[in-house]
């Protein structure tokens, strides 16, 4: 790391903060990330504590969020389902990444037969809407935590794999690749420190994106029963206890678990479109330093 | 003089497919090559786009693989070389690519650049290698410092001077230069050609350079091939063969080159029409659709390289019975 690397990163993060959607979008993500790290702290009950005395009450001064069937606070359970959701995030999207990243380097780095065999089993499990997919895999996997971080990350393999794909297909062209080989240098060693940190860029975009995405697929699955175990707090299953509560008119028990997803996601999302952006290739280097 | 590289008969074919039914063919981007270059010179090659000379360099080090004929490297037959010899025959084998802006990783320093070969092929403290690497910079007319930039921090003749340094850190024997000066300004040419001439005096280097601009071959090299098409069509010291040029096709290139004094006005030949494919390439001499000396048998017989005179080649009818 020296002056102009780091004057080249300030630049970058500089060009990606300017945009205010993108701001907010970090903004929704690190207070979600970081209220999930302080809910022990922060949360004015347990997440399980129950007292029936105080049950389904609306939002109120010592309830801000208000209660749900069993006298539970909803402030305390979301701020504690962060925690699962920022969890998942984490496990199912790294699960994803170490897998699809070197699978989709390979087949587009040695192609041939191999790289055929790896891309047809990877669009083969893109043909399936990938909740449908999530679903059988948490289904055959067992419901609980662990089955739902890797059906969430088995789902989203192949989309890194494809994009990995498409980006070594297209950086083993460059002439940097062809130099490399001229020098004698390693395939390995091109793959790993010429091909990879030349994808860095789009793969960022993807992880952000995914992230979202990831965060909907458990919340979806712990809905139906199929992610975490009751008691556990977690958004989706929150709104799922609440569902039957909305016609009776006890609507916090939904809008605020859902609020609390809907704004993650679109905090990644937010970031992520930012970031793709501030990385396009043709924005890159280009137009903002020889202005 | 003893060759440091010879070429026998060397091909590279491509398989083409036309259409989506359609036969199979080939391209023949190189089509029978023979080539010796001797140690210590400068060995032109000049061609139209598409004349298979930027394959031919690339062959020659095997980073395109030929379809047919033999490379001799000192000697050696490297043609089939496993892949782990000729990774280590890099250290003498060495090439500069054309586009200075694409051969350089944008998200290397310059210094990592050059420090790569040296950590591939051999096992030197860090010091080592640091010592090495200002050297070269030194070597190349840049300073120590530049080894902390970055490529998109350098202008072209900068990075054209790193792609130089990388190839000559191994201290190879045999470079080869693919267009080195096309991408640069004219007075940064003159420079880094100069810079080329001096680095071959002092390190001894035998130079591959494959060039379509005729002044820069005939400022820089000992001996030039003219191709044409993936054929060899004129082979001979620069000097006699800008002079005298044998084949029609030299001098129709020749005469094409300005001439500085308006008063010695010549000739000029002006070539009909296009390059043919090389997928599909004319039959019998492949100059043959363009050639303003065409004659019955060019049509179907391909003419063979013959000698001429001390030193030059040539392949055309007109010298058969000479």
């Amino acid at each position: 790391m020296n002056k102009s690397r780091w004057k080249s990163i300030r630049e970058q993060a500089g060009k990606i903060l300017a945009r205010k959607l993108v701001l907010f979008g970090l903004i929704l993500v690190l207070l979600w990330v970081l209220l999930a790290l302080l809910a022990p702290w922060i949360a004015p009950y347990g997440p399980n504590e129950i007292r029936t005395e105080d049950k389904l009450q609306s939002p109120n001064l010592s309830h801000w969020f208000g209660t749900d069937n069993f006298g539970r606070d909803i402030l305390s359970r979301i701020l504690y389902g962060a925690r699962v959701t920022v969890w998942t995030g984490i496990v199912s999207i790294g699960i994803a990444c170490s897998v699809g990243i070197p699978l989709g380097a390979i087949a587009g780095f040695f192609g041939g037969k191999l790289g055929n065999v790896i891309m047809r089993v990877m669009d083969t499990l893109l043909a399936f809407p990938s909740l449908i997919l999530a679903m059988a895999l948490a289904a055959s996997i067992g419901p609980g935590l662990t089955g739902a971080l890797l059906a969430v990350g088995i789902v989203a393999i192949p989309e890194f794999a494809r994009l990995m794909y498409g980006q070594t297909v297209v950086i083993k062209e460059k002439e940097f690749i062809e130099a490399g080989r001229a020098l004698g240098v390693r395939n390995k060693a091109i793959l790993f420190k010429h091909v990879l940190p030349n994808a860095f860029a789009p793969l960022i975009v993807q992880i952000t994106l995914a992230l979202g995405s990831a965060v909907l697929t458990t919340s979806s699955l712990s809905f139906i029963g199929l992610g975490v175990r009751p008691p556990t707090a977690e958004w989706g299953a929150m709104i799922s206890y609440g569902r039957g509560y909305i016609i009776s008119g006890e609507w916090w028990m939904t809008v605020f678990p859902g609020i609390a997803i809907a704004s993650t996601i679109f905090g990644f999302i937010l970031l992520g479109d930012g970031l793709r952006d501030a990385f396009d290739p043709h924005g890159r280097n280009s137009k903002t330093k020889f202005k | 003089m003893t060759p440091i590289l010879k070429i026998k008969d060397l091909k590279k074919h491509y398989p083409v497919k036309k259409g989506l039914f359609g036969a199979r063919s080939t391209a023949k981007s190189l089509d029978g090559v023979s080539l010796e270059i001797n140690k210590g010179e400068t060995f032109a090659i000049v061609g139209e786009s598409g004349s298979g000379k930027t394959t031919l360099g690339k062959t020659l080090l095997r980073l395109i693989e030929p379809t047919s004929g033999s490379i001799f490297f000192e000697g050696t037959d490297i043609t089939h070389l496993g892949a782990e010899p000729m990774r280590q025959l890099k250290t003498d084998m060495q090439i500069v690519f054309q586009d200075p802006y694409g051969s350089l990783d944008p998200k290397w320093t310059i210094g990592r650049t050059l420090e790569e070969p040296l950590r591939t092929h051999f096992s030197l403290t860090d010091s080592e290698v640091a010592e090495k690497v200002s050297r070269i910079l030194e070597v190349v007319g840049l300073t120590p410092r530049h080894a902390l930039r970055y490529p998109h921090e350098l202008s072209g003749g900068q990075r054209q001077r790193v792609g130089i340094a990388r190839a000559l850190i191994l201290e190879p024997k045999f470079v080869v230069f693919d267009e080195p000066v096309s991408a640069l300004d004219v007075s940064i040419q003159a420079q880094v050609l100069t810079l080329l001439q001096d680095l071959q005096k002092r390190l001894s280097l035998t130079y591959l350079f494959i060039s379509h601009d005729l002044s820069v071959v005939r400022y820089i090299s000992d001996r030039v091939g003219v191709m044409y098409l993936g054929k060899m069509m004129e082979v001979g010291p620069t000097e006699a063969l800008f002079s005298e040029p044998l084949h029609p096709y030299t001098q129709a290139l020749i005469s094409a080159i300005p001439q500085p004094d308006p008063e010695q006005r010549r000739e000029r030949i002006v070539l009909e029409g296009e390059v043919p494919s090389p997928r599909n390439p004319p039959s019998g001499c492949v100059f043959h659709t363009r050639c303003p000396h065409v004659m019955p048998q060019c049509l179907t017989i391909v003419p063979e390289l013959q000698r001429i005179s001390e030193g030059r080649y040539t392949a055309c009818h007109l010298y058969n019975n000479k």
